[in-house]
């Protein structure tokens, strides 16, 4: 399987072995990150956001924001953006061509190559990222947090993250994934974005994504997989906890209802910007990366709030479509309907009047209440999986709480700058 | 007089027995693929207080219309004062000296 990533660049992971990361940083200014840096240098140096080498430079900044593209012509839609006060600045000597440590928790993370030193306007950054300049839309909000200024510039892994467990299994990195899909035989797989534990209606989002993205294959032997990838990132109060999110994904397949033969549960690290139609774009392009063939979008994806049209990513993706290394399987919604007797898709059944949708928040209130619902709309291992997640893991709420946001071990660490015995990741 | 702000609590098969044995099993409502809710409902100012001394919960006039995120054994004492009281109008009983 061809390990050629976004934009027709190989994937290429830039991580230094402890032999070469301990002079590398020798002495160099160390400069502490939040989680969202930390997130997407692991996105960076895995090669999760190929063809980036590191934070983007103004050239690439101010060319994302205007024309959805890297300097170079390459379709980009989020700016990967370093943000630094000019304190901070000062305080640690920077300059373009120096070089910093970059620090996760007291640890040395990631080599900082600094090539540019630059400001932007952040209105209209998100005008152009978010289609709207609203303070209430947490695009924009994340947007006006940042810094006076930004750094562009390389960036390499000078400490592999340990990831904590539950999460282990799941962080499958770009390379990895593909040998993943060659270990199954895997001719197509399709992705599955998703920050929910899954009720049945998500389930058949991804039964019928599965077929569609079947298409004209043989049927003699399992060629298509679903790929969930549970986006790992900044939690809201409220959230289902990220925990109950991954493993609850997986127990789709333990309790069969799919299985190994086409069915994988994998995380990023990405703290979502609800940017809509530019998100899709920025999905298609990191699922590219994991060596995915199709992506299913359903509606308003990666959107809130009224901000965006139903199809308004759909049709921001075919602008794009002929240079983007994924085929779009659009989704319609799955519901439950009483004459029929089960759950089926809005684009089949005409028992209209009838209908009964899936509502997250409706939902929401059932797990709430700890009352199991029909397994016609909640999978009971799926449900029993949840309850336990809330007690291992939630503080005995399955969604997040102050109490978790406080006391939750973190989804991953960066280990003192040391030869890891751990097998390399 | 029924206040306009409901508590969806929901029913399972024991809570759906209790119910039937109070008499109250006709005021289930059906939501989805057989899973039964009882609304109770609050008025304005019950509505107030509930959110005062709860304040995790909230009224979500946007998609449900009800108020959720009541703690869980909250939601088990209003079903329990309902089956008692053979009554879905108890949140007076229930918010008194709270």
């Amino acid at each position: 399987m061809s390990t050629t990533g976004h934009g027709g660049k190989p994937i290429v992971e830039r991580i230094l072995d402890f032999a070469e990361a301990a002079p590398a940083v020798q002495g160099l200014p160390q400069v502490p990150v939040r989680s969202q840096i930390a997130n997407e240098i692991i996105g960076i140096c895995y090669g999760f956001f190929c063809p980036l080498e590191g934070f983007m430079n103004r050239a690439d900044v101010d060319s994302v924001v205007k024309e959805m593209r890297l300097a170079n012509g390459t379709v980009w839609s989020i700016p990967i953006v370093f943000d630094i006060s000019d304190a901070d600045i000062a305080r640690y000597g920077i300059k373009a061509g120096s070089s910093v440590v970059l620090t996760y928790e007291g640890n040395p993370m990631a080599l900082f190559e600094i090539e540019d030193i630059f400001s932007s306007d952040k209105k209209e950054m998100a005008q152009s990222i978010y289609g709207t300049t609203d303070e209430k839309h947490p695009g924009c909000a994340r947007t006006y947090r940042y810094a006076e200024k930004f750094m562009g510039g390389k960036i390499t892994l000078v400490s592999r993250p340990v990831i904590n467990e539950p999460f282990g299994p799941y962080f499958i990195t770009p390379l990895e994934m593909r040998e993943k899909f060659e270990e199954r035989g895997w001719k197509r797989i399709v992705a599955h974005q998703t920050r929910n534990v899954p009720h049945t209606g998500h389930e058949w989002l991804m039964k019928g994504a599965w077929s569609q993205t079947y298409g004209e294959l043989p049927i003699d032997r399992p060629l298509v997989g679903v790929l969930v990838n549970a986006i790992i990132g900044e939690k809201r109060k409220g959230d289902y906890i990220d925990e109950a999110i991954i493993l609850t994904q997986d127990e789709l397949r333990k309790a069969g209802y799919f299985g190994d033969h086409n069915h994988l549960t994998s995380l990023t690290f990405w703290d979502m910007r609800y940017a809509g139609p530019r998100e899709a774009v920025f999905h298609a392009i990191l699922r590219t990366n994991l060596g995915l063939t199709h992506h299913m979008f359903g509606r308003d994806h990666a959107g809130v709030g009224t901000y965006y049209g139903p199809y308004d990513a759909h049709n921001l993706l075919a602008t794009v479509q002929d240079e983007i290394d994924i085929t779009p399987v659009y989704s319609m919604n799955w519901l439950y309907c009483p004459h029929c007797g089960e759950v089926t898709s809005e684009g089949l059944c005409n028992h209209r009047d009838e209908w009964q949708k899936f509502s997250g928040s409706l939902i929401r209130s059932i797990v709430d209440d700890g009352v199991k619902p029909p397994r016609l709309i909640f999978r009971p291992e799926v449900f029993d999986l949840v309850m336990e997640c809330a007690e291992k893991y939630g503080f005995g709420s399955p969604f997040v709480t102050d109490e978790y946001l406080e006391k939750r071990t973190p989804v991953f660490s960066i280990p003192p700058l040391r030869q890891q015995s751990a097998a390399k990741r | 007089m029924f206040g306009k702000y409901p508590i969806n609590v929901w029913v399972n098969e024991e809570r759906f027995a209790k119910l039937n044995e109070a008499g109250l099993a006709h005021l289930t409502k059906e939501v989805m693929a057989g899973l039964k809710v009882i609304h109770v409902y609050a008025d304005d100012a019950q509505k107030d207080k509930l959110l005062e001394n709860y304040p995790g919960a909230k009224y979500d006039s946007a998609t449900t219309g009800s108020i959720e995120l009541l703690p869980r054994k909250v939601k088990d004492q209003i079903f329990d004062l309902v089956v008692r009281n053979k009554n879905t109008d108890v949140l007076g009983e229930f918010l008194k000296g709270r």
